[in-house]
């Protein structure tokens, strides 16, 4: 037990408080260089890198005809799917635009599109989805729909013309990006640093 | 049922209260860190109260780690700025400074051709304080070696490295060797024009290496190759992060332990000659570590961080000139400042002779300088001859240096270097056409011999640039210089090349011509070309951009 | 000591406003990166201008002679990059699913070369004298692939203005050897060969690009050294004049031997020169290759 000094009970000295005001300089100084190493350490990623915005090109010239399979962007990690009425009635019910992410939700394998049935399937433990990103519950163990990103038109000169809708109150995951004439001329940039997770699996059996 | 540490916990409570537990045991946790100072204690470091008896203030230096090295007290003649100028202290403040910022750009650093130039230029525009940290570590680079050299050239004129200090010495050199090839092999790593050539130029005194066969293996070894490629970059880049900071922390331990085992030398004229009592310190004369040699230190410390930060932030830019380009060696190239010396030897005569073995006898006389130097006394007015050698040695040094640079027996033919002046493939110089505005660069044709005034009104940067470059070339018309440009003038020629989308003008071509009569009175000239673009800023931006 | 305390105080207060300072300006902000004011961002705009200065200078040391000062293309040599490859060539190509970026595609055909003779200008009746040889270090060329991206990158930097293809309108001569030409002033027919001035469709004359002047230098094309000497008895029937004429605007007409100047019956050389002349552009042309002994 250490015995009372003869410092204790007295009242406090002008270096004594200097120091303390020191000591608090120094600790603000090393939590801004703490903050400082954090924001040095994080990887930032640049436009064409994974993680960044990827501009595929003009709508017209990128875009499937609908419910006619995804096109492939391997750098973006992405299948670009022209969601169509006869997708839209299997899986979530919207039709659109839809940028989604090439990695299955369960355990992270690249699933592939399947065309003699017309759905993603990943070869890893089976789960399958609809070409809208839909899981369909029976098939795999995937717990949810495909991860998809947010999609941005732009015109000629970036603005953002039009984008993927939030999701509604009785949606559980963003909706394609609904899709009109006048949209042919723009550019489309798929955001891979606004990732959004799939919806619930959906009964095949209905 | 009764848990430890609970249960005695428990009993203090009851018999002391809840509040005085908790300070009990709080105070005992101090302690054990600190080996040996409580809460009550650390408070009286903080008041700078009297030490009570007996001190508990010497604990961490006697049964403490990290406190062991450090003498609890100093001489109070040694703690002052004169004569020692702290410059041990401020070397070692820098060390610690760069191994923190060669961390940080060691995340984002890749050791190879392929990726090390394209890795700096990722660290200055897409890493957050990516530029200040690398303009630290280039700044604080040329701060150790400077502080280490002059550190060394103060203990010589102290006369600190006689008895018993001569191994301190000796340990001391080393590091001197350490930084200075700690400051070469980073120099390589950006990966630039300059790192390239100025390493070359460096590496190939280990080719100069007599006899011949050795010099050839010791190139080698440090090359990794012919010539400096991917084997070198590698080799280089283990040395500069692993094997020299290891050896720099071991002499230095080895070194500070020396120095604190027969006490910090004290100013010669407080012994007689031949004593030394800097061990033996009078009570009266004694500065505790703690408080006072702390606070001194952590001192010394932050003015050194600020000067580094305030420094880099907003008066030094460290260089990054084009990405090295092995099968061009641009003019003017030279060794880092602190090796001009060797270079300029190197224009005296055969390189093996100058470049290798006359460095290595001045360097061994440095080591053994304690163990030859027999005069017993410290003090300036009985080392006259001594102190007689070391200025001229420094101003020998500095001479050599003026010489190693590219000032000295190094010009090209006159049309090359006024287009070098003008053109600089790497950097800007002070008569560089890029230093006009972007906005000043006019299109047209311009003619030294008839500069138009009312360019003067339009376009003054343009017209200032163009003057300059007229009495450019007129330094080369001297009477005494053998290759004249003989009625010489420069045709300077802008040109928009490339709109943006919005059709501004972002890109100009300037050709420089520069016509002069021969020794037969025929026309000669000169083309050089180059592109300027409205955007790339020569040179680095500054922290604080005006726009 | 307390002015010490007091003086480490403001020490360490300053390195603490002034890295503040340093992180506020870096661009850390979305505003900033949206806008370009943060440091790194501005450094970045800069370090994309300075690859676009090497990349204009690599172009004029190596592509010049073949694709034309501005990538307007030089008949018989390279085909037009500036504008017709961003308004035409690539839209063709991704139109037949080309799978590649505009951006790719001039990365390879820079690194790796092209494999043919003819290009998309085969309907201009283009062929080549060589294929485009490959430029990567990686495949054997002089570029490193800093300089390779440095290349691509001015290549690139011509797409924000490649929809202003400027249609000079003007009277070509073509292919017509009949129709008359008005007198010409030899003076301007060399600055026209010096490039020093631009034909009337806004192009440079391509002709020192195979037609060297010193006696006995064949690039592509034999040498002009003292052509007016000779150009008179070449083809019986035909003047100086004619001859010289005929074989701007009608290559084929006659091959000239001791050399490898055709491709089967055709010449190397281009067959529509004329239609990037007016007719004072040929006759100027003609008046200076006159001056030729």
């Amino acid at each position: 037990m250490a015995d009372a000094s003869t410092s204790s009970g007295q009242g406090i000295t002008r270096r004594e408080f200097l120091n303390y005001v020191w000591g608090a300089s120094i600790t603000l100084f090393l939590a801004q260089f703490g903050i400082g190493v954090y924001l040095f350490s994080l990887p930032r990623f640049r436009e064409g890198e994974f993680g960044s915005d990827f501009d595929l090109g003009k709508l017209s010239e990128i875009l499937p005809a609908p419910d006619s399979g995804p096109a492939n962007f391997p750098d973006a990690k992405t299948w670009l799917v022209n969601v169509g009425p006869r997708e839209a009635a299997k899986g979530e019910g919207q039709e659109g635009l839809l940028a989604i992410y090439k990695v299955c939700t369960h355990l992270g394998c690249l699933y592939k599109y399947e065309p003699s049935t017309e759905r993603f399937e990943c070869p890893c433990h089976g789960s399958k989805f609809h070409q809208d990103g839909t899981k369909i519950l029976e098939e795999g163990p995937a717990p949810r729909g495909l991860d998809r990103f947010i999609v941005e038109l732009k015109d000629a000169s970036g603005n953002v013309v039009a984008r993927t809708p939030e999701p509604a109150p009785n949606e559980d995951t963003y909706p394609p990006l609904p899709l009109k004439p006048e949209y042919a001329d723009l550019r489309v940039v798929v955001k891979t640093s606004e990732k959004k997770q799939g919806g619930a699996p959906k009964s095949d059996r209905a | 049922m009764k848990i430890e540490p609970f249960n005695t916990l428990n009993e203090m409570r009851k018999q002391y209260g809840l509040k005085r537990t908790l300070g009990i045991k709080i105070d005992e946790s101090v302690t054990r860190l600190t080996a040996g100072l409580g809460v009550n204690d650390i408070r009286g470091v903080l008041r700078g109260d009297p030490a009570p008896k007996p001190n508990p203030r010497v604990k961490p230096h006697t049964e403490g780690a990290f406190f062991h090295i450090w003498p609890s007290f100093y001489h109070e003649a040694v703690t002052k700025v004169f004569p020692t100028f702290r410059l041990g202290l401020i070397s070692t403040a820098i060390f610690l400074i760069e191994i923190v910022t060669g961390l940080f750009l060691m995340l984002y650093y890749t050791p190879s051709p392929t990726a090390a130039y394209s890795d700096m230029l990722r660290i200055l525009s897409n890493v957050p304080l990516g530029m200040l940290t690398r303009d630290i570590h280039r700044l604080a680079a040329e701060g150790m070696v400077l502080a280490v050299a002059l550190h060394m050239w103060r203990t010589f004129l102290t006369g600190s490295y006689k008895k018993p200090r001569q191994f301190t010495y000796f340990t001391g050199v080393i590091l001197l060797v350490f930084t200075l090839l700690l400051s070469f092999t980073g120099y390589l790593l950006p990966w630039d024009q300059l790192s390239l050539w100025a390493v070359t130029i460096g590496a190939s005194m280990a080719d100069a290496a007599p006899p011949p066969e050795v010099g050839r293996v010791a190139g080698l070894l440090l090359r990794g190759g012919l010539d400096l490629g991917a084997g070198g970059l590698l080799r280089f880049y283990l040395l500069h992060v692993f094997v020299l900071p290891l050896g720099v922390i071991v002499f230095l331990f080895v070194h500070y332990y020396k120095v604190v085992r027969h006490g910090h030398s004290l100013p010669p004229g407080l012994d007689a000659p031949g004593e030394d009592s800097a061990r033996k310190v009078p009570p009266d004369r004694r500065v505790p570590f703690l408080p006072d040699i702390v606070t001194s230190e952590l001192l010394w410390f932050g003015l050194i961080v600020a000067l580094l930060v305030v420094g880099s932030a907003f008066f030094y830019d460290a260089p990054l000139e084009n990405q090295a380009d092995p099968s061009n060696t641009p003019l003017h190239t030279v060794a880092p400042w602190y090796f001009l010396w060797i270079q300029g030897m190197l224009k005296l005569g055969d390189k093996s002779l100058w470049g290798v073995v006359v460095p290595t006898i001045l360097l061994v006389l440095h080591f053994a300088l304690p163990y030859y130097d027999y005069n017993p006394s410290r003090r300036a007015r009985d080392r006259r001859f001594a102190w007689a050698v070391s200025f001229f040695s420094v101003g020998t040094i500095v001479i050599l240096s003026f010489m190693g640079s590219s000032a000295y027996l190094v010009g090209g033919a006159p049309e090359t270097e006024v287009g070098f002046e003008f053109m600089r493939p790497e950097r800007l110089g002070p008569e560089d056409i890029r230093n006009v505005p972007f906005d000043a660069l006019r299109p047209g044709t311009y003619d030294t011999n008839a500069l138009d005034e009312s360019l003067k009104a339009e376009a003054r940067p343009l017209y200032d640039s163009l003057d300059e470059l007229k009495v450019l070339i007129e330094r080369y018309q001297h009477p005494n210089l053998k290759k004249k440009l003989t009625s010489g003038h420069a045709i300077v020629k802008i040109e928009d090349w490339l709109k943006d989308k919005d059709g501004d003008v972002v890109l100009r071509r300037v050709s420089l011509t520069i016509e002069w009569l021969n020794e037969e009175g025929q026309v000669q000239s000169f083309v050089k070309y180059v592109y300027v673009h409205r955007d790339s800023s020569y040179p680095l931006l500054r922290l604080y951009h005006e726009s | 000591m307390n002015t010490r305390i007091f003086l480490g105080v403001l020490l360490f207060l300053l390195v603490f406003v002034v890295v503040g300072y340093a992180l506020l300006t870096e661009g850390l902000l979305d505003v900033q990166a949206q806008d370009g004011s943060g440091r790194m961002q501005i450094l970045k705009a800069s370090q994309d201008a300075k690859s676009i200065e090497i990349g204009a200078a690599i172009f004029e040391e190596y592509c010049y002679s073949c694709h034309g000062v501005k990538g307007e293309g030089v008949p018989g040599k390279g085909p037009q990059l500036n504008p017709y490859l961003f308004t035409t060539r690539y839209p063709e190509l991704r139109a037949a699913n080309y799978p590649n970026s505009l951006r790719n595609f001039v990365k390879i055909a820079t690194a790796g070369g092209r494999p043919d003779f003819t290009t998309y200008w085969a309907d201009k009746g283009e062929i080549y004298a060589a294929p485009m040889q490959t430029w990567s270090a990686f495949f054997g060329g002089p570029l490193r692939d800093d300089q390779v991206e440095n290349v691509t990158n001015y290549i690139m930097s011509w797409e924000a203005t490649a929809g202003e293809a400027v249609v000079i309108a003007f009277e070509k001569i073509g292919n017509d050897v009949t129709k008359e030409l008005p007198a010409g002033d030899a003076a301007r027919g060399k600055r026209l060969w010096d490039k020093e001035e631009n034909y009337a469709s806004g192009k440079p004359s391509p002709c020192a690009a195979c037609h060297s002047l010193n006696p006995g230098e064949t690039l592509v094309g034999p040498s002009l050294a003292g052509l007016a000497s000779r150009a008179g008895s070449t083809v019986s029937g035909q003047d100086a004049a004619t001859y010289i004429r005929h074989s701007i605007q009608a290559p084929s007409d006659h091959i000239v031997t001791g050399g490898n100047f055709a491709a089967g019956d055709n010449s190397l050389m281009p067959a529509n020169l004329g239609n990037d002349m007016s007719p004072q552009d040929l006759a100027d042309l003609i008046a200076y290759l006159l001056t030729l002994r």
